[in-house]
This record gives C-alpha cells, structure tokens and sequence, in this order.
C-alpha cells in the first residue's frame, strides 16, 4: 500500500516535530516559562497510560469480549479520583527522601532493606521484558500492515528472521534514542519537562486520529450508532457482545478493574510528579511515547 | 474548598465510581434490550463514567 520509504519517511518526521517540541518545552522551562503547569497539559501527558499494544490490545478485546476493552479507563477512572490523597502523599515521600525509584520507595519504606530494593529491581526488570516486548511487537506489526500488500493479516502472522525482523531495529533505535536522550542526564530529579511537552502534543494527535476514525466508521462506513447496534444484534456471532454476562464474568471484569488501577498508578510515566521515576514509570513512558512517535 | 474536605469527597468519589462500575450496579443494567439505539450496559456505563468525571471536576475546581 505505501513504500517503506513513505512510512519510514513520516515517522522521521513526526519524531522531529515531537523532539521540537521537547527542546522548545526544556528551554522555556530553563527560562522559568513552563509550558506544562496546567491542568489541560498535565491530563493530556497522562495519556502515557495508553501505550502502542493498547491499539492493538484495546481493538481486540472490543473485537473478541465487547465490553471488555473498558474497565482498563474505568479502573483509570476510579483511581484518578483517588489521586489527590494517594498521589500526593507519595510524591512529597519521594521529594523528601530524594527518592528516585520504585525500588527505593518500597526499601526506604521498609528500612532501607538493600536486599528487598535489589529484588524490587529484578521483578521490575523480568516484568517490563515482556511489556517492552508486545510494545516493540505493535510497531513492527504496524510497520508490517501499512506497508503490506493485499492481505495485512498474512503479512504479520509470518514470522521474519531476526534480521529482517523490524522489532529488532525498532528496538536499536530506540536504544539510541533513549542513550542520548534519556540517560544523558545524570539529575535523577531534574523534571522532564520538554518529554512532558511531547506527550501532551502527541495525545492531541491521538485524540484527533481516534475520532476522525471513530467518526468516519460511525457515521459513513454505518449510519450511526443504532445501525451498528442494529446490524451487531442481527448477527448470530455479534450478538453476545451486547451482554457482559455472556462475554465475560463479572468477576474477571472486576480483576481488570483493580489490574487498571494499579497501572495507571504505576505507569503513570513523566508526568508532573517525575519524582517517581522507575524502571517501570518514566523509562516505560518514555519508551511508549518513543515506540508510539513511531507508529504514527 | 478545605484542603481536608476536597481529599474526604474526591476519596467518596472514587469509592462510588468502584461501586457503579461494578457487579451488581452492572448486573441490573446487563440486559439485552437497546435504549435510543445503544445497549443499556453501554448508555449506562457511559453516562455513569461521564457523571464520575464531572463530579471530580467540580469538586476540584480552583
């Protein structure tokens, strides 16, 4: 459909807008003219939530359990409101110890055990593997499918040798990004405030593509939400997806409920409260941001 | 508003939002009838979760 040139020639460029904006927000931070002390641009920043398997992960649980695909906001939701108390009382624990890390957090809270923030660490890393996996699995895989011929779903199930593999590249260049960018700096608490900048801009595109596709699907590809519903309950294999009972248990519904909640707290990534930053939290919403300029 | 107050009705909030989310707040409205065109569970999560959203807004304006 489009030459890898094309694809690979867009993603250079948004990723040059979005590193623009990063170096504008950094500067007019160093001028003490923040561009993200506002409310608007910090929800926006919150969007480092959704990462780029979510466009994947979110469409097929939609696709496959109809209902499915919503207590991962819900969660979010709920524990948003719970911010305020919670989320504050952890950053001014960090501020105040200078803590940087997850594992710092949890070992200063029990004694400044080295042995329980080194196992912290362990189970940090062994679980953002896999995560940064299916993050690097979505980019190849969009890479695959916009520059696929004929039938997308053919060109993603094959499965590439390493070195024709596009994870594998994606990977190396986010490895460069993240070297030059990322851990340059040596301040764990100094705040990322150009990144911050970055992300918001980013969800305004997201938000912009989500509905321009939500619009067109609802009201041209159909003729509005009753005709989808309509033509849903018509078909025998769509029909169970109107119903929660019948797709899924209430029971798995409220384990992904608390599953969100616990996501959203954690991988809350460069947001204002930066002091918070993990393995988990700002490398990941960094690497997200990062992985989704590229998908873009 | 009082420091102290905003936290207590922010942590109400939420604690309502975990309540409409889930069974048996879902379980009533989970039927298979479609209401303007939309089914229940879905008019109602919606209009819930847009209800949960204003509250937080208004209770944490400046």
């Amino acid at each position: 459909m489009l030459d890898t040139w094309v694809v690979v020639a867009v993603s250079v460029c948004y990723l040059g807008v979005l590193f623009g904006i990063a170096y504008f927000g950094d500067r007019r931070a160093d001028q003490g003219r923040s561009v993200i002390s506002n409310g608007y641009v910090y929800a926006l920043s919150l969007c480092v939530y959704a990462t780029s398997w979510t466009y994947y992960g979110s469409v097929g649980r939609a696709a496959s359990t109809g209902f499915g695909f919503l207590p991962i906001y819900l969660g979010a939701t709920i524990m948003a409101a719970a911010w305020w108390l919670l989320l504050r009382k952890i950053i001014r624990i960090c501020k105040q110890n200078r803590i940087t890390s997850l594992a710092d957090f949890i070992s200063s809270r029990y004694g400044k055990s080295s042995l329980l923030g080194g196992l912290v660490t362990v189970v940090s890393v062994v679980g953002i593997v896999p995560y940064i996996a299916l993050q690097l699995k979505a980019v190849s895989n969009t890479f695959t499918i916009l520059r696929a011929d004929g039938d997308p779903a053919v060109a993603v199930t094959t499965n590439p040798p390493v070195l024709a593999d596009t994870a594998l590249y994606v990977a190396l260049l986010l490895a460069a990004f993240t070297i030059v960018f990322g851990t340059a700096h040596l301040d764990a608490t100094e705040r990322h405030e150009g990144m911050v900048a970055a992300v918001a801009f980013e969800s305004i595109v997201k938000l912009v593509a989500f509905l321009a596709v939500g619009i067109y699907v609802t009201f041209v590809l159909f003729g509005g939400f009753d005709d989808i519903f309509a033509r849903a309950r018509a078909d025998p294999d769509l029909v169970s997806l109107l119903t929660l009972s019948e797709t899924q248990g209430y029971g798995s519904w409220l384990w992904l409920i608390v599953l969100s909640m616990l996501a959203i707290l954690l991988l809350r990534g460069s947001g204002r409260s930066r002091s918070w930053k993990t393995s988990t939290n700002d490398t990941s919403g960094r690497r997200a941001g990062c992985f989704r300029c590229t998908c873009y | 508003m009082d420091d102290r107050l905003r936290s207590v009705r922010l942590l109400a909030v939420s604690g309502l939002a975990l309540v409409l989310f889930n069974y048996p707040m879902i379980a009533v409205f989970d039927k298979p009838v479609l209401v303007a065109g939309v089914p229940l569970l879905w008019a109602y999560l919606f209009i819930a979760w847009a209800l949960v959203i204003a509250l937080v807004g208004w209770i944490s304006r400046p």
